[in-house]
């Protein structure tokens, strides 16, 4: 491992230990290095710390995502559904932001309880990657995402979010989520040169 | 989206042929660079690999042929580009010639390069070339393309598709259906009988680029486009 892996390495670590209690934690990378980037995440917070939380992916289908996590050993005990009590749920579709946070709503209005424990029993909500919501929805639509995380957060407030971004892609988009950010972490290109 | 910076561009590496596809390939994409023997088309790929290894990117480079990775790069490390502590670390190589020499079943094939990007989940990916498919696995290359194409957009990452042709054959139409950019080579014989070689961009998703034949210089420098020289 070079000195700049070790550099990153513990830049994230220093940050994902964040205490809870700041909500919203951003990770700025430049896209190349995004998918190398959420893997050490979810390697620090469901192997490291032992946390148990949601994996929400707007352009990497589920399957390959659960692939990849199963080829490096970072979680072998992941699915797609709530119910099962994993330890990573994966959740995947270029609208699944609105949706996901939409289906909660609507399953904690009917009184679904079991879901609302297994929620409950989480740490954390990873955000993959925001700057891919800019292809798909308006400024609009990104507002209104933005919203409904916040509610979100008000109803699990066991959950931190930890949103992955480009911010040279969709400036506006990072613009409004740097908003909603309580610690931000940039990661220069440099870092990943040889 | 209001602005339309949706697009991350990677600089291709060839001096010339950047300011023709607005900066660079769009991020992910698949691009077919195709031409006939001798037109430069792997020099076009480890010049494409060497840039990205630079810029910090993991790079995988499969040949599809059966003569071993080292004799070819043996002859490209002549280059003045190429950093020869960047094979086997920046640049990770594999040799498939066998799998389909052994015609193996193409999804098998598919699942293995798979299994190297899992492993090494690279930035850059080459495969050169991948028309020797349609030699060895006939009616089910189509499948095969779509198949692969598909799962290397998957994967976040520019892959290069490199596709031999004959003079008479401007590009592999099976390849150029799937993927996000096409990039001919070509080479005329002027009446002095000097060989010109060319570069036009035929296809690229996304990018208003440039279009024409540009002439091509290959040195130990690598690949130049003279943009606007025709």
């Amino acid at each position: 491992m070079t000195k700049k892996n070790v550099l990153i390495l513990s830049s994230l670590r220093k940050l994902l230990r964040t205490p809870k209690t700041k909500r919203v934690l951003m990770i700025v990378v430049r896209s190349q290095s995004i998918v190398r980037i959420n893997l050490s995440i979810l390697n620090i917070l469901l192997n490291e710390m032992r946390e148990k939380g949601i994996y929400l992916t707007i352009e990497s289908p589920d399957k390959h995502v659960m692939n990849i996590l199963k080829k490096h050993e970072v979680a072998e005990d992941s699915g797609t559904e709530f119910g099962k009590r994993k330890k990573l749920i994966i959740a995947a579709g270029i609208k699944k932001p609105l949706i996901f946070f939409k289906e909660i709503f609507r399953r904690a209005s009917t009184g679904d309880k079991n879901l609302d424990d297994e929620i409950r029993s989480m740490n954390f909500l990873l955000i993959d990657n925001l700057s891919a919501m800019g292809n798909y929805n308006s400024s609009e639509t990104v507002k209104e995402i933005f919203g409904a995380m916040e509610e979100f957060l008000k109803r699990y407030d066991n959950i931190q979010i930890i949103i992955v971004t480009d911010k040279k892609v969709y400036p506006e988009v990072h613009e409004i989520a740097k908003k909603y950010s309580n610690e931000i972490l940039e990661l220069p290109d440099e870092w990943f040169a040889p | 989206m209001s602005e339309e910076k949706g697009f991350v561009r990677i600089k291709s590496g060839i001096p010339g042929l950047d300011k023709m596809i607005e900066d660079g390939f769009p991020f992910p994409s698949t691009i077919l660079v195709a031409g006939s023997a001798g037109t430069g088309k792997t020099t076009f790929s480890l010049q494409f690999l060497s840039e990205g290894a630079r810029e910090g990117d993991q790079c995988m480079y499969f040949t599809t042929l059966s003569e071993p990775v080292q004799w070819m790069l043996r002859f490209v490390s002549q280059f003045k580009f190429v950093n020869k502590d960047f094979f086997g670390k920046e640049i990770v190589y594999v040799e498939l010639g066998d799998m389909f020499r052994k015609m193996e079943d193409p999804l098998i094939i598919i699942d293995k390069i798979e299994d190297y990007l899992t492993e090494y989940m690279p930035q850059r990916i080459v495969i050169d070339p991948v028309t020797v498919v349609g030699g060895t696995q006939h009616e089910a290359y189509r499948v095969f393309l779509y198949d692969l194409v598909n799962r290397l957009k998957t994967y976040q990452t520019v892959s290069v598709l490199t596709g031999e042709v004959l003079p008479d054959e401007p590009y592999p139409p099976e390849v150029s259906y799937v993927v996000d950019g096409v990039i001919l080579l070509t080479f005329k014989i002027t009446e002095e009988g000097n060989r010109k070689k060319y570069l036009e961009v035929l296809k690229m998703r996304g990018t208003n680029h440039a279009t024409g034949l540009n002439l091509v210089d290959i040195s130990s420098e690598g690949m130049i486009v003279q943009y606007g020289l025709r």
